[in-house]
């Protein structure tokens, strides 16, 4: 199966981030990790690889409850630069409200809700929809 | 033609010219004449070209006890002897006659002339019109006769009885002199006797027979003889046919030097009058108890606004005086805000789209305090349609309103404590989750990479702990998800059919425990649930049943349903062990409850049962005997 070159992840809780790292290199997942604390960084990271036309992550993990600007306000602010089509976000959150669940669906660049914690199973899942 | 002769002339007082006619007439024609000259009969001439000339023959005046007519002026004396309003009369039946020129008939009237003593004399004439050479009508020639009084009195009342009769007005009269009595054919009705009924003046008097009227009326009645007082009174009077009814009886004597020589009058049915009155004065007197006494504030008000009449509550309810109430108008103490939703009620009122209305405003007390009012307001309009005043209701709402408003606060800051503890709830099961999840990665990694440290008992049990945590916030989740549910997710779901589907899914445990269930669910029957909803209480319940039955006889469960008005009730009810339900009350559907030692039980499916069942508008209730059996009822709206 054909790995991610790079995957970037949006999250502020360094334990997540570690853990999640650690998994992504046992499930053989990607080459290079991204990783932003929250979404305002990921907002000026992301519009500074699109000016300089440098190499996008492929699948971004986003969270939802982050400092400064949370998950919601990144994918306002990440429509309105010009990121490829061919980029997957996931959001990945502890929240199980539905009206998160259902909010999530009103963005078509988000594929899929994913609830916390992340397993290799579910990196797997993603490997998979990316080989697709 | 008319001569004039004037006063200063005592030749022409004596003879005036129609006077001078006649007795030219008379010369030519003696022996006609001659049978005029009778006692009782008088003759007279009238110039037609000139109404206001007319002679009488001296026997006449002399029949009325005008003894020397030689004072008076010939031509005009007439008519100053005559009742005033005949003059008018007796014209206008001239002109009527002579208008009618071709009729054979003799001219005919009844005139009142009044007696040199005052009284009134009816006068019956006859007159012949006398025709000129050419032909045209110039005098008329005819006679009087002074009638007898019965007689006068049959024609006079032929022409009342037919302007009374529709007024159910009956005349009398009673000759003293001869003791006739004279009753016309209404006053007979009213004394309910036949038409040829003749009383005398004590037989009159029996009609009242009910003491104090008797006396009362028999003094009245001599009072007139008496002393000649006219009277005009209101009696009950006892028909000899028919019921008591009440009569107005007029009575007119009429005197001669003093003494009453007969008196006469009218008699009229006035029952239903007097009847209709009286209930008007009773319900009257009803209206304006209940308006003074009545415990809410009432008023007649005017149309523009102004208090006509205001009772004690409106006044203690607004602070003011009867006085200082009725010299203001209601748009003077009626708060501002509610001063245009009354004033566009009114005025539909008086535009006849509508006869009362309601509705809730504020007036202000005289103290500046706002009353809180239910103001009730109907037209009342007079025979033609058209408004008079208003009848306003006025009940005193403040204290109500005040507590209306402290329960809506009450229930507002509820709201937002509610709202708070469901945000609170999703924050803390959200931080929760996401430390139990980093804690579920780390063990997940540790075993992983540093498979040899899990060998040891301490990571089993954080292991083991971090799996109970996880489970507690699995299950919290659960609740507050049940809450936030909406009711427009319900559907209707066959009820037979999810149990048929939960018993299947339980059915290695069925038939591992021998477990006989009777399902008595109409088949048609549907509840409005979430499917989830109703395959998790479903299951829980009869789980329950299973893993609480009693190990020394067959479990039986039966199923079935009972409904009232407002919900369909399922019944599901074994034969197991039974809980205390008196003494568990408070903790029987409560979060990590058991009341068995059995090692399955933990305590939260109930809980999350019954948070399912409620959040949907359902209830669920338990009924159990330890030993013997356990009813749950789940209650299903309809």
């Amino acid at each position: 199966m054909k790995k991610v070159n790079t995957a970037c992840i949006i999250d502020d809780d360094p334990i997540f981030v570690f853990g999640t790292k650690k998994i992504m290199e046992i499930a053989n997942f990607c080459n290079n990790i991204l990783i932003f604390n929250n979404g305002a960084e990921a907002y000026e990271g992301l519009k500074t690889l699109v000016e300089q036309k440098k190499e996008l992550p492929e699948v971004i993990l986003l969270d939802l409850n982050m400092p400064i600007m949370d998950g919601w306000q990144f994918l306002e602010k990440i429509t309105t630069i010009n990121i490829p089509e061919s980029i997957t976000i996931y959001i990945v959150t502890s929240s199980i409200n539905p009206a998160d669940i259902e909010r999530s669906k009103k963005y078509n660049r988000v594929n899929k809700y994913i609830v916390k914690p992340i397993t290799i199973d579910k990196l797997k899942d993603i490997l998979e929809s990316y080989n697709a | 033609m008319r001569h004039n002769n004037g006063l200063s002339n005592p030749e022409s007082l004596l003879m005036n010219y129609l006077e001078e006619e006649i007795t030219e007439l008379k010369r030519l024609n003696p022996d006609a004449f001659k049978l005029l000259d009778s006692e009782h009969i008088a003759y007279w001439i009238w110039n037609i070209e000139n109404f206001d000339d007319c002679w009488y023959q001296d026997s006449f005046w002399l029949s009325l006890g005008y003894t020397d007519r030689q004072k008076f002026d010939v031509n005009t004396f007439w008519k100053s002897t005559l009742f005033p309003e005949d003059i008018e009369y007796s014209f206008k039946n001239l002109q009527t006659f002579l208008e009618l020129q071709n009729s054979e008939d003799d001219f005919e009237q009844l005139l009142r002339y009044y007696h040199a003593n005052g009284d009134i004399q009816w006068i019956k004439s006859k007159g012949k019109l006398l025709y000129n050479v050419k032909g045209k009508p110039i005098r008329m020639l005819g006679i009087c006769q002074k009638k007898e009084r019965i007689q006068y009195l049959q024609d006079y009342k032929n022409l009342l009885e037919q302007t009374v009769s529709s007024a159910k007005i009956g005349l009398w009269e009673v000759d003293l002199n001869t003791q006739i009595v004279f009753w016309s054919d209404i006053t007979k009705e009213i004394h309910g006797v036949s038409q040829d009924y003749e009383g005398t003046m004590d037989e009159a008097l029996q009609f009242y027979e009910d003491e104090p009227t008797q006396t009362f009326v028999t003094e009245t009645f001599k009072k007139a003889i008496n002393e000649g007082l006219k009277y005009d009174i209101q009696v009950k009077l006892k028909p000899k046919t028919g019921a008591i009814k009440w009569v107005r009886a007029i009575g007119i004597p009429v005197m001669k030097n003093n003494v009453c020589i007969r008196i006469y009058g009218l008699i009229q049915d006035i029952d239903k009058e007097v009847l209709y009155q009286k209930e008007l004065e009773h319900k009257e007197a009803l209206f304006r108890r209940t308006f003074e006494y009545a415990s809410i504030g009432m008023a007649l008000v005017g149309l523009k606004g102004e208090w006509l009449e205001v009772n004690n509550s409106l006044c203690n309810m607004l602070g003011y005086s009867k006085e200082e109430l009725t010299a203001i108008t209601f748009q003077d103490i009626t708060h501002p805000a509610d001063l245009d939703s009354d004033l566009n009620l009114l005025h539909e009122v008086l535009d006849g789209k509508r006869n009362s209305y309601q509705l809730e405003k504020r007036y202000f007390h005289k103290n500046g305090e706002i009353v809180w009012a239910l103001l009730a307001v109907s037209v009342i309009k007079d025979k033609d349609k058209k408004p008079m005043h208003f009848v306003s209701q006025i009940t005193d709402i403040t204290k109500r309103k005040l507590a209306l408003q402290k329960i809506e606060s009450l229930l507002e800051i509820t709201q937002n404590q509610n709202d708070r503890l469901l945000n609170f709830a999703h924050i803390v099961s959200h931080n929760l989750r996401s430390h139990t999840g980093n804690l579920t990665m780390l063990l997940d990694l540790m075993k992983i990479e540093m498979p040899e440290s899990t060998n040891n008992e301490f990571y089993s049990m954080i292991n083991q702990a971090v799996d109970n945590l996880s489970e507690t916030i699995t299950h919290l989740n659960e609740v507050i998800l049940v809450h936030s549910k909406k009711k427009d997710d319900l559907i209707e779901l066959n009820l037979n059919d999810f149990s048929k589907k939960a018993l299947t899914n339980l059915n290695a445990q069925l038939i591992e425990h021998n477990v006989t269930v009777n399902n008595k669910i109409p088949k048609t029957l549907t509840v409005k649930f979430i499917p989830a909803y109703l395959d998790s209480t479903l299951l829980n319940l009869l789980s329950n049943a299973i893993k609480y039955r009693d190990y020394n006889r067959p479990l039986i469960i039966d199923l079935f349903i009972e409904s009232n008005d407002v919900f369909d009730i399922l019944h599901i009810k074994d034969n197991g062990l039974g809980i205390d339900v008196e003494s568990n009350k408070e903790r029987l559907f409560g979060m990590y409850k058991t009341f068995h030692n059995n090692p399955e039980a933990r305590g939260i499916g109930l809980f999350i049962t019954k948070n399912q069942v409620e959040a949907l508008n359902g209830k669920i209730e338990v009924e159990s005997e330890p030993g013997v059996q356990t009813t749950f009822k789940v209650y299903f709206k309809r």
